[in-house]
């Protein structure tokens, strides 16, 4: 806990606060004049991605302040760009990729990010009849944002009761997710988007964390894992109250933010997806929120968590080797068993040491590219096992199990467990 | 001098004798196995071209050579077995429809003994048989050695089937000297569905068992005679 304090306070602090609607500043400036003059001295920002054509949405957007007042940011008038880089079902529907969109960005804006809508439907037609798992989804993030991948500050993981992601939209013949094979699937993201050196942080609202997780508190207490906190009302009042709030500006009939699933602050701010007027309804057309961010960190120096050993926890049960002529594949069934008493948060991992002979494939048949290297020894192949929670402990039959694929007989010299967010 | 060649002679055959003693008691142990009935219903191939039966064992964990299958009174009624499906790998005796013995080694063999044969189906009451034994002299690990009973479509594809690693009708961890078979059904998403295969033991304790005690017992006898020759000699 101590280091996670120690990694945050290295981060440089950045007050930010990102517009894209002029009325919702027009409803600030009724509300409370510190809040104005606030406004006065921040940049605009946009989620570019989700707007179509959103580079002339970018060019046109009016900027908070005139041309010309002494405030206003330098052009670009945006300071806070966030590309979304996997919607759930669909790799971007804005059209333009998030690679193109942060290639384009102006590097005056000092925070630019990706997010990761999660599914919980495995309803991706990208890969039908497969758990499309928050490693999986992550991944297809991280692909679209190419080369970019190093200019980002954080990677959002995006937790929605949207209909579309959570029911609608199954793939025939796909399962219903119980909760706590959803709270895994977030975990696994988590993980992976650490895996990458990307910072996670947490989109969710109230409502919408409490509907999937069940209020999991996990992430936000013991993880320390940052929220984007969206405002589950859909009102302007309670939205500009909560901007009252944020910006320390103490009317007398504010009510305290109250903190959910663990977090009892909030990094990220999104105050309204509704709030307009004619002047700005067509950027909320657009897709365009208002965010606010208190702190991030610098892209590149954020250092991800460890992963846990435990290997000492659990009973690794090897299956006989099989061989499959019209494959070629060597296939082997890996069972793991928590010894009793034990309890470790996941997701799991299983890491092969030693393995020269043989290239490791996963049950999709796709080869295995992820390595440790952060826990030794370290270049050593290792593969997710879903287990069903983000709690690894005693259980009833089965057992979580794994497929192993090796291109040729494998000889691999020892096997472990790790366990947890942090980085393989 | 004559007396120690004498003694290094006598080591030598003493070495011989135990190592020959042990294999023939491993040998013994594997003589003895269970023997299981397996029936499979493969009534749903009728009419559905060419199949493969294939048979595997599989050295897992060093040493090699110490695991075996043997597979008898292979029996396919309403339909026809055809030709060898190449290559058979690793040691493999015998032959279908007569007894088939699979060992996972020894290391010159290779690590994989396979064997696969085709087989077609004309009748919808058709069924393949076939009695299994299981025996190993050490249990291997931390990987087991293993026994696979596959069944491949057309195009050498195994049937998917709701075994550990979705191929298996039948199969089998060394983790035991005697391991159990485990049947398995066709998945969900195969073409074609077999039901889980029928097991059953047999009481029958094959004769071979008796042969290798009698191995066992003659080479004790002839270790005996050495030796009371050498203890006259030294007279």
């Amino acid at each position: 806990m101590a280091l996670k304090r120690c990694k945050y306070s290295y981060w440089p602090v950045y007050t930010l606060v990102s517009l894209c609607l002029c009325g919702v500043q027009s409803a600030i400036a009724q509300t409370s004049g510190n809040i104005t003059s606030l406004v006065k001295q921040i940049p605009v920002g946009v989620d570019v991605s989700s707007i179509p054509n959103w580079n002339t949405v970018y060019n046109n957007f009016q900027p908070a302040l005139p041309i010309g007042d002494p405030n206003r940011s330098p052009d670009p008038p945006f300071n806070f760009v966030i590309a979304e880089a996997w919607a759930g079902i669909h790799p971007t529907p804005g059209g333009d990729s998030p690679n193109a969109i942060l290639q384009s960005i102006s590097t005056n804006i000092t925070l630019r990010a990706a997010y990761c809508e999660l599914n919980f439907n495995d309803g991706s037609p990208l890969a039908p009849n497969t758990s499309q798992t928050g490693y999986w989804q992550v991944q297809q993030a991280i692909s679209n944002i190419g080369d970019q991948l190093g200019t980002i500050s954080f990677l959002a993981i995006a937790v929605e009761n949207d209909a579309n992601l959570v029911n609608a939209n199954k793939t025939p013949g796909s399962h219903t997710l119980s909760k706590p094979e959803k709270i895994e699937r977030i975990f696994q993201a988590v993980q992976a988007a650490n895996q990458a050196g990307l910072m996670p942080i947490i989109y969710t609202s109230r409502d919408d964390w409490a509907s999937v997780t069940d209020s999991n508190t996990y992430l936000g207490g013991n993880a320390q894992i940052p929220l984007w906190d969206i405002d589950g009302s859909t009102g302007t009042t309670i939205d500009t109250i909560d901007i009252s709030l944020d910006f320390d500006v103490t009317p007398t009939s504010i009510t305290p933010w109250v903190g959910y699933g663990g977090w009892t602050q909030r990094q990220g701010r999104q105050y309204a997806l509704t709030v307009g007027n004619p002047t700005n309804a067509a950027a909320i057309a657009a897709g365009a929120d208002f965010d606010s961010f208190s702190s991030f960190p610098i892209a590149g120096q954020y250092v991800p968590p460890t992963a846990v050993d435990i290997t000492q926890q659990v009973a690794v049960n090897l299956g006989r080797l099989v061989y499959v002529r019209s494959t070629g594949l060597w296939y082997q069934r890996v069972t793991l068993t928590a010894h009793p008493g034990t309890s470790n948060v996941g997701p799991i991992s299983l890491v092969l040491d030693g393995l020269t002979s043989a290239a490791l494939f996963d049950e999709s048949g796709n080869r295995v590219n992820t390595f440790t290297k952060n826990v030794a020894p370290l270049n050593s192949p290792y593969i997710n096992v879903d287990i069903g929670d983000y709690v690894f402990e005693p259980q009833a039959p089965p057992q979580p199990s794994v497929v192993l694929q090796f291109n040729a007989r494998p000889n691999y010299t020892h096997i472990r467990v790790l366990g947890g967010i942090g980085q393989r | 001098m004559r007396r120690r060649t004498s003694m290094n002679a006598g080591h030598t055959i003493c070495y011989l004798t135990i190592m020959i003693a042990g294999f023939l008691l491993a040998w013994a142990s594997i003589c003895n196995a269970q023997l299981y009935n397996v029936a499979i219903d493969t009534s749903s191939l009728d009419g559905l071209g060419t199949y493969y039966v294939e048979f595997q064992v599989t050295a897992g964990s060093a040493p090699f050579g110490d695991s075996q299958a043997t597979i008898s009174n292979f029996n396919l009624t309403g339909g026809t077995l055809g030709a060898i499906l190449p290559p058979t790998q690793g040691n493999v005796a015998g032959s279908l429809p007569g007894t088939l013995i699979l060992t996972d080694g020894p290391a010159i063999f290779g690590p994989i003994a396979d064997f696969a044969q085709a087989f077609s189906v004309t009748n919808t009451t058709s069924n393949l048989s076939f009695g299994l034994q299981l025996a190993a002299s050490t249990v291997n690990t931390p990987i087991p050695d293993g026994f696979t009973f596959m069944i491949l479509d057309g195009s050498q594809v195994p049937l998917p089937t709701t075994g550990p690693t979705g191929v298996e009708f039948v199969s089998a961890d060394f983790t035991s000297t005697t391991p159990i078979p485990q049947v398995y059904g066709t998945a969900s998403n195969s073409p074609v569905i077999i039901p889980t295969p029928n097991l059953t033991t047999s009481t029958a304790v094959p004769e071979s068992n008796a042969i290798c005690l009698l191995g066992s017992l003659s080479l004790s006898i002839i270790r005996l005679l050495i030796r009371r020759r050498d203890i006259l000699k030294q007279r």
